[in-house]
């Protein structure tokens, strides 16, 4: 990681953030969570999104937790 | 394998994952199966839409990448744990505000957004690339 050496603690974090909100896409999911939900009430909308959220972050934190074993 | 490796591949992942972004096409590595779409009922929180939406092969990809580059600091990986709750907690605002969002945006800025952030996907593939062939190199060179 000779390119990366060099690199701040802000400088990596917005990296990180960038790579992650780029890669989730949320303005891209968007749309599709509209249509796959059209019909839906708004309060089980509300709760579909909290648990899928909440599922997709347990995801990405296992793989940052397993990366450590890699 | 060695975290270059990684590196490189990862890069090539995600850039495959950035084309049909650039393209205008849904990713197939984000999208649903088209024959895979919900039944009526079904519960779509955990298929779709956690996996793989919102947590897909680009991000699991991006986080091993990271997590690697955190190289053991404490900080840096509190700091991404941080970074990933942020942005979990902005793309759950965005999707809550999703039908307003999509009305007051339009298709065509979505399709806008969407190919700038390929752009984006695209150049921060190469950079892994880069990074994963310079690391490379330092070994070869005994540099490192």
């Amino acid at each position: 990681m000779l390119l990366l050496v060099e690199e701040g603690l802000l400088q990596f974090g917005l990296r990180a953030f960038v790579t992650l909100f780029v890669v989730v896409d949320p303005l891209g999911v968007a749309p599709m969570f509209v249509g796959l939900t059209a019909g839906i009430d708004a309060g089980q909308k509300r709760a579909i999104l909290s648990r899928a959220v909440a599922v997709a972050f347990g995801v990405t934190i296992f793989f940052s937790w397993a990366a450590d074993f890699y | 394998m060695t975290v270059d490796a990684f590196a490189i591949s990862g890069g090539v992942l995600l850039f495959i994952a950035s084309v049909p972004m650039l393209f205008g096409q849904r990713t197939r590595l984000q999208a649903p199966e088209r024959s895979e779409e919900r039944a009526a009922g079904e519960d779509i929180a955990i298929f779709p839409l956690a996996i793989p939406l919102l947590s897909g092969p680009g991000a699991i990809t991006s986080v091993l990448l990271l997590t690697n580059q955190a190289r053991g600091d404490l900080a840096r990986i509190g700091l991404f744990a941080a970074v990933i709750a942020a942005v979990y907690a902005i793309s759950w605002g965005v999707l809550a505000a999703g039908d307003s969002v999509m009305a007051r945006l339009g298709q065509g800025k979505v399709h806008i957004i969407t190919r700038v952030l390929g752009i984006i996907l695209a150049a921060l593939a190469v950079q892994y690339i880069l990074s994963g062939l310079a690391g490379f190199y330092a070994t070869l060179t005994g540099a490192k």
